[in-house]
């Protein structure tokens, strides 16, 4: 008898762990964005920013030797594009980063509410990788926009689909069904991919479209963030997606050649996205995207990332400081780029970003 | 279940006594209390929280089809389909075995055996679901992808359920975070099957196998319909639990929310959905993920009132006190 009410113990316990979880999933607070990196110890202050969570690293390092020579910490928690515009337009942070530039209707809203009008001011770029797992096929497969968006639109269901064999002369493809994997949660990555096969495939415009999350076919699994699908294709024999180069390089899972809009077919190196920057000059403003960019050694699927300041920080304690941390990201700081697999910004983009700090009215 | 037994009071009790009794009654009122305040705390933020969406797509927010947050279209259908196909299919498998295991140690097994394997079970009911969900992912799914689901799609493909022509084998999906639910309920199953099965009484097994029916069947007629309340109520325990779940459910289900009868495809869940998404979403997109809690809540309250109400009504019918 003792052990039975010990068991009745133990089922009470798991009625109540039963009711809680459902609650508990429900109530549960937005994921860690509490400050990383070095603590604000430093005399010169500090603050706390959102934003793209793929630019990260990269930050993390300038921030980190900005602080050592001006004794000023940005505290770059991540956390997403969107939730950085959105802790922006709250006025919770004094800028964030985006890997895709702001909407319509996020700029308006940033109008009307705390930081009024946003500047866009490109800090760095980075690629996207299509990469894959086939077992037994050792060369490095070609894609063009046309198939890949085929094979993302569940239309290309096989490895040995004439489409894909057409693009790699050569290469004995097996008869593997494709499994796609793409991103779970709502991502820049996954905006700059779909916003690549808009500019390069009207049939993808017109259906899927371009978006931070799109609605997938029934057959497409989904993980999370870029480590999650570099995972989910590891697992997978036949798997394809898209992640961030440095999660290729970092995974060692091979990448495909893109198909340029020259008709090259070029690696998801930093160099591909440079070029990208060089040859599709950014319009007034800076908010712009480089995909399906012309030049013989362009990557089409490269990007910019932005960091969006308010054009009035004059109320901002700190607004020099920051402006200050911005420019040395964009000057200095670009030497850290290509070992941490983004692409330094060319030196003429360096100059427009910073002709678009001076604008910023400081205190 | 049981209903508190009738209090006695004392008329020689001191003051001492009754000062104790008393700070002693305040604090166990202050935590019924808290867990009620909790609750209601938990619905009504969850009613306020979603209403600017569930409130203004009306009845297109449960049936809608399709989820995408960029396009600012919520429709929760394909997740409570996720919810209620993974959940059905865990009760069947885990549901089963549970009972099965209990019956098997009560009634079939040598005694030696009891021990142990009942030990065995409640320590898989320790085990947190994130082991379940690497357990699934690295061992389980590579071991359906190769050995077992490319069989089921080639007998039962063609009803719809197993895949479809060109769908791709790759072993996680709905059927694969429905399995493993079922094998995270059994132990909820079994302990209370367990138990219900104990406290039949000795005499009604004896007098069914006196009258010439063997173990089975004493089993199976006797005891399983004298301790089914209990069963029933251990099942529902095991759904509500399963409905609930998120990390492993979130790391083996493909996370794709499409109405999809392809139990070898991806699906998502309530909860999944909300573990991917709620992190990073802002406005509108987090106020429908909280209308997505707010549906998981009220089926998860739902369970546990038709499991009180199913239990009572089991025992009614029998003509057995509680």
């Amino acid at each position: 008898m003792k052990l039975s009410q010990s068991t009745l113990g133990l089922v009470a316990f798991l009625a109540l762990a039963s009711v809680l979880s459902g609650c508990g999933s429900s109530g549960s607070t937005p994921g860690d964005n509490g400050p990383g990196g070095p603590s604000a110890s430093n005399d010169g202050g500090s603050v706390d920013v959102k934003g793209s969570s793929f630019v990260k690293p990269f930050l993390d390092n300038v921030f980190a030797d900005y602080a050592q020579t001006s004794k000023f910490t940005v505290n770059y928690a991540g956390g997403g594009s969107g939730a950085g515009i959105q802790a922006l337009i709250d006025g919770t942070v004094p800028f964030a980063c985006s890997d895709a530039p702001m909407n319509d209707d996020e700029t308006a809203k940033a109008k009307s509410g705390k930081p009024g009008e946003v500047l866009h001011v490109p800090i760095v770029l980075g690629t996207v990788a299509v990469v894959y797992n086939l077992p037994d096929v050792t060369a490095q497969l070609k894609f063009d926009a046309a198939t890949l968006s085929a094979i993302f639109q569940g239309k290309v269901t096989k490895w040995n689909d004439p489409m894909i064999v057409a693009l790699n002369a050569g290469v004995t493809l097996p008869d593997l069904p494709i499994a796609p994997v793409v991103r779970a949660d709502s991502s820049g990555t996954t905006y700059v991919f779909t916003d690549y096969l808009s500019a390069a495939d009207a049939g993808w415009k017109s259906t899927l479209g371009v978006g931070k999350e799109v609605s997938w076919p029934n057959t497409v699994r989904r993980e999370q963030k870029n480590d999650g699908v570099a995972k989910g294709i590891k697992d997978t024999p036949g798997g394809i997606g898209y992640i961030e180069l440095s999660y290729s390089k970092e995974g060692k899972i091979p990448y495909a050649l893109i198909k340029n809009a020259d008709g090259q077919f070029v690696a998801p190196e930093p160099e591909g996205a440079t070029a990208a920057a060089d040859k599709t000059p950014l319009p007034e403003g800076m908010k712009g995207s480089i995909v399906n960019g012309p030049g013989a050694t362009t990557y089409p699927i490269s990007s910019y990332v932005f960091a969006l300041l308010p054009a009035d920080m004059s109320k901002d304690a700190n607004g020099a400081k920051v402006v200050d941390a911005i420019k040395y990201v964009v000057t200095t700081g670009q030497s850290k780029a290509a070992e941490l697999y983004y692409a330094p910004l060319p030196k003429s983009v360096q100059d427009k970003a910073t002709a678009q700090l001076a604008k910023i009215k400081v205190k | 279940m049981t209903e508190p037994t009738q209090r006695t009071t004392f008329p020689a009790q001191g003051n001492r006594i009754k000062i104790a009794d008393k700070l002693f009654g305040a604090a166990t009122f202050f935590g019924a209390a808290f867990l009620m305040v909790v609750v209601l705390v938990i619905a009504y933020q969850l009613v306020t929280g979603s209403w600017a969406e569930v409130g203004k797509d009306g009845t297109a927010f449960f049936t809608g089809s399709d989820w995408n947050a960029s396009a600012e279209k919520y429709g929760a259908l394909p997740t409570i389909w996720g919810t209620l196909l993974t959940s059905l299919i865990a009760i069947l498998f885990g549901g089963l075995t549970g009972v099965a295991i209990s019956a098997y140690l009560v009634e079939l097994a040598p005694k030696w055996l009891f021990k142990p394997v009942s030990f065995l079970v409640d320590l898989l009911a320790a085990i947190p679901s994130i082991i379940f969900g690497l357990w699934g992912r690295e061992e389980l799914v590579p071991y359906l992808r190769k050995g077992v689901y490319p069989e089921l799609k080639s007998v039962f493909g063609w009803t719809g359920w197993f895949g479809t022509e060109n769908s791709p084998i790759v072993g996680n999906g709905i059927l694969t975070a429905g399995l493993v639910l079922g094998v995270m309920i059994i132990p909820t199953v079994a302990a209370v099957t367990r138990e219900m099965l104990l406290v039949v009484p000795k005499t009604m097994r004896d007098g069914s196998l006196a009258l010439g029916s063997n173990k089975t069947e004493a089993l199976i007629k006797v005891q399983i319909p004298y301790a089914i309340g209990g069963i029933l109520g251990g099942l529902i325990l095991g759904l509500g639990r399963a409905l609930g779940e998120t990390m492993a459910v979130t790391m083996l289900i493909g996370n794709n929310p499409v109405l999809s009868k392809d139990l070898l495809g991806p699906g998502a869940t309530l909860a999944s959905l909300i573990a991917t998404n709620f992190a990073d979403a802002t406005n509108n997109t987090r106020t429908a993920l909280i209308g997505l809690g707010l549906v998981l809540f009220c089926f998860t309250l739902a369970i546990n009132v038709l499991a009180r109400y199913l239990v009572r009504r089991v025992r009614q019918r029998s003509g057995l006190s509680a």
